[in-house]
């Protein structure tokens, strides 16, 4: 993932998972965009432009859209979070669901994230023995 | 035989057998078995990985998507006028879009065989005599029923309130075996129960001595005199996976199983001229309906797709159960921030659905920057009409469940609606842009016909003009079916390898 892309999906995802108290901790979003560029690593050209196409929309243009000149990464998490807001009601904002979309895959993969939103990953029959798959042929 | 990676192979293919089929996936499959079986020397060439049914519940969804889907889910058709974008998933592995699905498995509706053999002239096709057909594909594939114990509390949710609202749910039948309901069916069943074809009919293939060859992407058939003589291609062993070392297969048969996205592109490559190839394509739009309750659903606990009703079939509607993957639904949660945070932390009390439109057909395939597919699809006023139909009759029934919060496919909603904003909102007046819209079904991009100017291929599924060339994948069938394609892609094309004539 270029640097400046990078940058903009840091910033971007900052916003997007910002509770009351702030962004999310450094480690998680470190963790996050190394699992992002891993998936864009294996997941083709396609999704790479879009995400790529994503992050110059919303790293430039969204601002733009909201009266500041400044990019995304430059302007405060509580402004972001609504230029980004603003910007997913144009008619761009598909750019907005497109880099929402990937960031959140893996974002609500982390272990600290499923637990907080209590996903425990077990089946709804949890009776029988996991070391006995059966199936398969 | 066996399974081969030709990525590990190190140098140009060149290959000969009787059939080369091009494509794994839930057509390929089971051509390649029927033939197989018969006693012929096939070849399957399948652009993606083998990836062992064992490795699948050890992915995160996000790196399933990665590894195992097209695009990493992020392959679209682009609407056109007032018409969505569509996000079409698709496999691309060893066992094609098979490995991806819920496993829902439906036989075409009788109208619709009926139709085909009464208003298409394809009189092979009649609900009685695909008969057959259906019944084998369903013991190899061990179709059963999912019975409620199996339905995660989000489609007993929405049967309650289809009841207060006058209608039943019933079970679907699925390709599964042992399924305990981890509710992440296409990303790969971790405990295998899940029947797709890379597990239940590509073994008996290669039990039968065909060979399946991983990592080849084939560019276009060979054809001289008339004839198809077999395949040319790349295999992918460049940098990163790009195409490196020429694959070259001769065949005295050639079957394509590309899927109605990617035939029609192989076909042109190859000189077949057709005025329809690629064009009325149908995409079955479908829409995922959440709604929060106040009690904790946890959907994921079930089978992911366990039931439907066909109860609005007069309007083109069908709804079919569905909870997809906690990352996933985290990205489709409105807001961005605290308020997309304090929704998501209640995933656990939120319940889903899906409904898909029975389409007219308003999709082309063409030929895109670089050779890829470029897909646009143009919905039809009367399917146009029918998205906030779907919209509100999924919601609707949520509502009458008890739900609280409903949380509609539109894009740039920062927020759920309650019962009356519900009721006020104008879905009939939103642009078409703003809906969030996928589809799991294209087809019907080189149908079969008794006319070669308007199909593409024969009723027995042999392209127009070319001898020994055949296509067998869900771009054949010549229309809409309203419910999940792939038992019907499967009997379709089983009906085609029964009716091959032998080889000369």
């Amino acid at each position: 993932m270029p640097r400046p892309v990078r940058k903009v999906a840091r910033a971007f995802a900052e916003a997007l998972f910002a509770d009351e108290q702030g962004p999310p901790p450094a480690d998680r979003l470190d963790w996050l965009m190394e699992d992002v560029q891993d998936f864009l690593a294996h997941a083709g050209p396609r999704a790479r432009t879009v995400f790529q196409a994503s992050m110059v929309a919303l790293g430039t243009v969204a601002p733009l859209a909201a009266g500041i000149p400044k990019p995304l990464w430059a302007i405060g998490w509580r402004e972001r979070v609504h230029v980004v807001e603003k910007f997913e009601k144009t008619p761009l904002g598909l750019a907005v669901l497109g880099a929402k979309t990937m960031i959140c895959f893996s974002w609500y993969e982390h272990p600290a994230t499923t637990a907080e939103i209590g996903y425990d990953g077990l089946p709804l029959d949890p009776r029988r023995d996991d070391s006995e798959p059966r199936g398969g042929r | 035989m066996t399974y081969e990676s030709a990525r590990d192979l190190g140098r140009d293919l060149e290959l000969s057998c009787d059939v080369v089929v091009v494509g794994s996936g839930a057509s390929g499959a089971t051509v390649a078995t029927e033939l197989a079986e018969a006693g012929q020397n096939v070849l399957v060439l399948e652009e993606g990985a083998r990836v062992d049914a064992g490795l699948h519940g050890k992915m995160r969804p996000s790196e399933s998507l990665r590894h195992v889907w097209r695009d990493g889910g992020f392959t679209v058709a682009v609407g056109l006028g007032d018409t969505p974008v569509i996000n079409v998933t698709m496999g691309r592995v060893v066992g094609g879009s098979s490995v991806v699905t819920g496993g829902v498995c439906f036989r075409t509706p009788d109208h619709v065989l009926d139709g085909w053999a009464n208003e298409l002239g394809l009189t092979e096709y009649s609900a009685r005599k695909m008969e057959p057909y259906f019944e084998k594909v369903e013991k190899h594939l061990h179709v059963e029923t999912v019975t409620p114990d199996r339905w995660s509390r989000s489609t007993h949710l929405f049967a309650e309130g289809a009841k207060k609202k006058g209608f039943r749910i019933e079970p679907v039948r699925r390709n599964t075996d042992g399924c305990r309901g981890h509710g992440r069916c296409n990303f790969g069943c971790p405990e295998k129960a899940k029947l797709s074809v890379d597990q239940s009919y590509l073994p008996r293939a290669v039990a039968q001595g065909a060979t399946v060859y991983s990592h080849c992407r084939v560019d276009r058939v060979v054809v001289k005199g008339g004839r198809a003589r077999g395949v040319v291609g790349r295999v992918l062993d460049g940098r990163n996976g790009k195409p490196g070392h020429k694959l070259t297969v001769h065949a005295k048969r050639v079957v394509i199983a590309g899927s109605a996205w990617f035939t029609p592109g192989i076909l042109r490559r190859s000189g077949i001229r057709n005025a329809v190839l690629g064009k009325r394509m149908t995409l079955h739009p479908g829409f995922r309906m959440m709604a929060a309750f106040d009690e904790p659903v946890e959907g994921w606990k079930g089978a992911m797709q366990s039931a439907f009703t066909d109860a609005f079939e007069d309007r083109g509607l069908t709804l079919v159960s569905l909870f997809i993957p906690v990352s996933v639904i985290g990205a489709t949660m409105p807001g961005i921030g605290p308020e997309h945070v304090k929704r998501a932390r209640r995933m656990r009390y939120v319940a889903m659905f899906g409904g898909m439109i029975h389409d007219e057909g308003g999709g082309t395939v063409r030929r895109g920057p670089g050779g890829a597919p470029l897909a646009t699809y143009r919905m039809s006023k009367r399917d146009r009409a029918r998205v906030p139909d779907i919209i509100r009759t999924m919601g609707g029934t949520f509502l009458a469940a008890g739900a609280t919060e409903i949380f509609p496919p539109v894009l740039g909603l920062d927020h759920g609606l309650d019962a009356d904003a519900f009721e006020r909102f104008p879905f009939e007046s939103l642009p078409g842009r703003r809906f969030e819209c996928s589809s799991q079904h294209p087809l019907g991009t080189a149908r079969i016909g008794t006319d070669a100017r308007s199909s593409v291929c024969d009723p027995g599924g042999r392209v127009w003009g070319t001898e020994e060339l055949y296509v067998v994948d869900g771009s054949v069938l010549p229309t809409s079916l309203g419910v999940n394609p792939q038992e019907s892609i499967m009997a379709v094309a089983t009906r085609i390898a029964h009716a091959m004539p032998p080889l000369a």
